[in-house]
Order: C-alpha cells, then sequence, then structure tokens
C-alpha cells in the first residue's frame, strides 16, 4: 500500500493527549505533523507554514477555534486550506456555528476511533 | 328567642304588637315611640329585629330615616309597618332595604310569618357573609395569584398575591382582557387555547397545569404555571385561573442542567483521549502486541467507550431537558443510516456470537430525519438489543407505508415483562432505581424516544417475557413532487 504522502497537517489541541494520538495516526500514514496547542500559536503557524491541512478544536487558549477558523477563512492566502473540526462540544449549535464559519468537516471527539479521521483528511487532500 | 324592638308613636298600637308578640314566644325589649328615640334603644339593647312605624306625627324624623341611620350604623333587619301602603312609601323605603312590610292593620298569623321570614333571612345573610369571608380570607392569604375571568375572558376578581405578582391592583386588573398579563407574543396562542377548551367542552374542570411567561407593569417577564378550572353560574360559564410565579424552580432547574453539563464535557475529554491511546496501541502504533496484551485494551476499550456513551447520553439527557435540542430535518436514504449504525455494532455482534439478520431491506425509502438524532436513536436501540440478548440473532428489517419509512429490530433476548413496557422510555424511570437486568440500560430508550418525536416520528416496543422484543421505529416520509406512474411498481 502506498503511504506517502508529502502534504502537511497541522495539529491545534491544547490536550497534550490528543495530540500524541492524532500525531501517532498521521505519522504512520506519512504526513508530515505541526503542532500548535494554543489559537494564537496556531494562527501564527498557519501563515509561516501554510499547512495542507487543519485538525483543529474549539475550546483553546488565547484564541478559541471558532476564531482561527474565522481568521483562516478570510485571509487570502489561507481561506482554501481544508479544516476539520475536532471537539468534545457535540451540540447542534456548536457544529452548525463552525460549519457557518466554513469548516470542512466536524467530528465530536470520542465518538468514532482517531483512525477514522483519515477517511476525512483523504477525501480532502484528494480534492486539493 | 329572639328579642324584638317595637317603634310607634300609637300606645294602642304598640300595646297590640307586644300582646301579639309575647304570646308567640318573642322577646319584646322595648317600644319607642320616636324615630329618634328607636336608634338611642337599637344602640344600647341590639335587637334581632325592628318593628317600625314608617309616619310618626309627633316627630320630624320619620320611621324610613331612622331606619337608614341603623341599617348603616348596626345591620339590624327592620320591617315596616304602616297605615299607608301606597307604591310612593313602598318606594322609598327601597334605599333601606327592608326585609318586611306590614300593612296596618295585621293578623297575628301575618306578624308572625312576617318575623319569620326576615328572621331567616338575616340568619342566611350572615351565613353566607360568613362563608364568604372564609372563602375571601383563604384567597387573599394565597400565595397564589388567583383570578376569575367570565366568558369574554375579562377579569373580575384578582387576589392580593395577583397584585404583587403583575404589579397591577384590582381596580387596575378589572374588566381588562386577561391576556394583558401575558407577553405579546404569547397572546394569540394562549387565547385560541382558551378558546378550543371553551368550544370543545374540553374537560377543565380537573385544572390542568400549563407553563407560561407572565409580564408584569413594569414590564418585565416571569415563568410562570397556571391551572385553569371552570365552573357554570347560570349557564354561564367562568375561569378561575391559578398562577405561579415559577422564577426560582426555572432557576434550579437551570442550575442543575448547568452543572451536568459542564461536568460532562469536563469527563469527556480525558475518557475520549483513553479510548485514542487504547485505539493506537490496538491498531499496532505502538509496537506489537502479544494476545493477552489485546485482550486486555479490548476489555479497556469497551469500558472507556462506554463511559464515553453513558456521558453523552447525559448530556442529551440536559439538552432535552433545556430543550436547546436543534434538528435539521432533511431528506435521508434511510438504509444508509441504518446501515451506518448497523456497522458501528457488528464487533460488538461478533464478540457476542449472535446472528445478524438483515432482511427485507426495501432500499427506496427517503425520510425526513435528522440524520444524527437518527443514527443515535437506532444505536441506542441495536445496543441494547445485543446487550440484552445472550443467544440468538438480532433481525433488522425496513418497509413503508403511505406515511412513514418503518424499521422493525428483533431480537431473541429474554424480553421484558409487558407491564414494565411502558416505563422504559421514561426518563423518572431510569433515576428512580427501577430493576434492571444490567447496568448501563435505560438512559438509551429515553434519549432514542425523545430524538423520534423530535423527527416527527416515534418508536415503540413490544415484547413478553422469553419472546424477546420488538423495536419499531417509524419516520416521516420524504414525498417528492413526482407524476404518478401508471401501473404498481412494488
Amino acid at each position: 500500500m502506498e503511504k506517502i504522502h508529502n502534504a502537511t497537517i497541522l495539529i491545534v489541541e491544547d490536550e497534550s493527549v490528543f495530540r500524541l494520538i492524532y500525531r501517532g495516526v498521521l505519522e504512520k500514514e506519512g504526513y508530515q505533523v505541526l503542532e500548535a496547542e494554543n489559537g494564537l500559536t496556531a494562527w501564527d503557524l498557519v501563515k509561516k507554514k501554510k499547512p495542507d491541512l487543519v485538525l483543529l478544536d474549539l475550546i483553546l487558549p488565547e484564541l478559541s477555534g471558532y476564531e482561527v477558523l474565522k481568521k483562516i477563512r478570510t485571509d487570502e492566502e489561507t481561506k482554501e486550506i481544508p479544516v476539520i473540526i475536532f471537539s468534545v462540544l457535540g451540540a447542534g449549535e456548536d457544529i452548525q456555528k463552525a460549519l457557518d464559519l466554513g469548516a470542512n468537516y466536524y467530528r465530536v471527539k470520542g465518538s468514532n476511533s482517531p483512525s477514522e479521521i483519515l477517511n476525512y483528511i483523504h477525501k480532502l487532500l484528494d480534492k486539493n | 328567642m329572639s328579642k324584638i324592638l317595637i317603634v310607634d308613636d300609637e300606645a294602642i298600637i304598640t300595646a297590640q304588637v307586644k300582646e301579639y308578640l309575647t304570646s308567640m314566644g318573642y322577646k319584646v325589649l322595648k317600644c319607642a315611640s320616636s324615630g329618634e328615640q328607636a336608634i338611642e334603644l337599637a344602640r344600647e339593647l341590639r335587637p334581632d329585629l325592628i318593628l317600625m312605624d314608617i309616619v310618626m306625627s309627633n316627630n320630624e324624623m320619620d320611621g324610613i330615616i331612622a331606619a337608614k341611620n341603623i341599617k348603616e350604623e348596626l345591620d339590624i333587619p327592620i320591617i315596616f309597618m304602616t297605615a299607608y301602603g301606597g307604591d310612593k312609601i313602598i318606594q322609598e323605603t327601597k334605599d333601606v332595604d327592608p326585609y318586611g312590610f306590614l300593612e296596618k292593620p295585621f293578623q297575628q298569623n301575618e306578624l308572625k310569618t312576617t318575623i319569620e321570614v326576615a328572621l331567616y333571612r338575616k340568619d342566611m345573610e350572615r351565613r353566607l357573609r360568613e362563608s364568604e369571608e372564609k372563602y375571601r380570607s383563604v384567597v387573599d392569604s394565597a400565595i397564589e395569584a388567583i383570578m376569575t375571568i367570565d366568558i369574554h375572558m375579562h377579569i373580575f376578581f384578582w387576589n392580593h398575591a395577583a397584585e404583587t405578582m403583575f404589579g397591577y391592583t384590582i381596580d387596575e386588573a378589572k374588566s381588562r382582557h386577561f391576556t394583558f398579563i401575558i407577553p405579546e407574543r404569547l397572546r394569540k396562542k394562549v387565547q385560541n387555547e382558551m378558546e378550543r377548551m371553551v368550544l370543545t367542552e374540553e374537560d377543565y374542570a380537573g385544572a390542568k397545569t400549563n407553563e407560561c411567561i407572565g409580564l408584569r407593569k413594569d414590564g418585565t417577564e416571569f415563568p410562570m404555571e397556571f391551572s385553569l378550572a371552570s365552573w357554570i353560574v347560570k349557564e354561564t360559564i367562568y375561569f378561575t385561573i391559578i398562577a405561579r410565579d415559577i422564577t426560582e424552580r426555572k432557576k434550579i432547574e437551570q442550575m442543575k442542567s448547568d452543572f451536568v453539563s459542564l461536568v460532562s464535557h469536563q469527563l469527556k475529554t480525558p475518557i475520549a483521549g483513553i479510548t485514542g491511546c487504547i485505539d493506537n496501541m490496538l491498531s499496532g502504533l505502538t509496537g506489537s502486541l502479544n494476545e493477552k496484551q489485546i485482550e486486555y485494551l479490548q476489555i479497556m476499550h469497551e469500558l472507556s467507550s462506554r463511559s464515553y456513551r453513558i456521558i453523552s447520553d447525559l448530556l442529551n439527557i440536559s439538552r432535552i431537558e433545556r430543550g436547546i435540542i436543534s434538528i435539521e430535518i432533511l431528506p435521508h436514504n434511510l438504509n444508509d443510516i441504518i446501515y451506518t449504525a448497523i456497522r458501528e455494532h457488528e464487533k460488538y455482534i461478533e464478540k457476542k456470537g449472535l446472528k445478524l439478520n438483515i432482511n427485507n431491506m426495501d432500499d427506496n425509502i427517503t425520510v425526513l430525519s435528522d440524520r444524527d438524532k437518527l443514527f443515535e436513536a437506532l444505536s441506542n436501540v441495536i445496543d441494547n438489543a445485543i446487550k440484552f440478548t445472550e443467544k440468538g440473532s438480532i433481525t433488522i428489517s425496513t418497509k413503508k407505508d403511505d406515511k412513514y419509512g418503518l424499521i422493525d429490530i428483533i431480537d431473541t433476548g429474554k424480553g421484558i415483562p409487558e407491564n414494565q413496557l411502558n416505563n422504559l422510555f421514561q426518563k423518572d424511570q431510569i433515576f428512580s432505581g427501577a430493576p434492571k437486568a444490567k447496568s448501563g440500560a435505560g438512559l438509551g430508550l429515553y434519549i432514542a424516544k425523545e430524538f423520534m418525536k423530535l423527527q416527527n416520528g416515534d418508536v415503540r416496543i413490544t415484547s413478553s417475557i422469553g419472546m424477546g422484543c420488538r423495536v419499531s421505529f417509524k419516520i416521516p416520509l420524504f414525498k417528492k413532487k413526482v407524476r404518478r406512474k401508471n401501473g404498481k411498481n412494488t
């Protein structure tokens, strides 16, 4: 099986355990992984490194996930970057808000196995 | 023995009347010969009844004026006696509201009848007033706002508590349409509901409680609860509304809900973390595992997944209670959703050694539903079916009728006694420590029911001991505007 992906993925997550989990899954698939543990660092990295995809938590220090998403979508240089939200928030209103702001997918943390996120990543990166 | 005062300026008449009265067993206190004297004696002796002449020639104050004074000050019943029983005099006595009228000369039996009727009336009035006072004191000391409205929904009574609750005095509230204490946006709805009750002659005597919003004079709003009862006088219907301010209760409910929500979110993160780590280990990310390790990790995975599920259920319940579940009803292929739910449980079914029958699936059913909510409801039911079935099979099938898409999920578990079936969908039952076959049961069906209701569908369960369970879902069909085809296509 072909497992070489040159794409770079930014994981934005304040809980180190989730960074560990997703890094594991993504690196196994051959992706380059960047990490940010708060909203501000995340936005810096998006601007500087222009990752191919962002995995974004919503509840974050400094700058919330919603804010980061808004910045990504309103900046000419970054607005095309696919964003997958993964959050413990699972209420319809949270999901709707994120989708309205331009998130490509929304996954509720813990309700699926981590490797399932790969399906969404593959889909989004194939499109680009 | 009733005590009577006689007032007449003709001594011969007072003597005659006194003799009659005494012989009939009444006690004559005294005889007055003028209005003025009558007032004084009435004050002093407090008779039960006064027999009063109207025209007393040697005194400028005639009997009617004296009677007025006595009535206002002492409230003693008065019977007039007069030789001039013309219409004019009767008209003049009206202000005094006499308890009787005797035209001189009168017979002893006339006197007796008139006195007895007067005393009886006085007694009835006293009793009525007492009972009214009793009722008033209850109504006035009530914490609930109590108001009475007529068929046109105009207020004609409201108690102290209503004055405090809404800020209007009874005079300000009187004759107003009762919806003035409800915010404008809700008025039409409440009024329609009331009118419907009047028209359908629904049984509103058994006061039912409704929650609504109250509007105070100062424009502020508050949550209230009210009940409605009706009563009929001379074929006209009246309503009594009892309203209660439930601000405090709502606050506590909100706090409880917020607490559940906060704790759940806090718990979700670490459990999702644990599950994720185990997932990665099981998928070989941390190197190869031996069989024992795999078995242990699988157990851990199952346990943390279950914890996660219970917390999600709690969150869902708190959302249902707060009414903040948002749903998105769209056309979906029914089987797609079912297959997704089945896939989630394949491992579990396999592990328990059950057979999965997917029979009679109609692939052409499009339903109007919220995908996630329907998925969750189905998933909860499938999960239960597996949990309570030790051997045999789970059978899933779909079909449709002219209105609904229908799903049956049948297991071969030991079933549920018929008298417990109704309780399964109730939340109270879950928290009251009802007997359960296994831990973790309960929340799922309540949520399934609530979610199906939100989608205009339903879920029902039939079962009996030894027969397994059949859970049936129905979901409204999506009807495309299509031309009718000729012939049958089923």
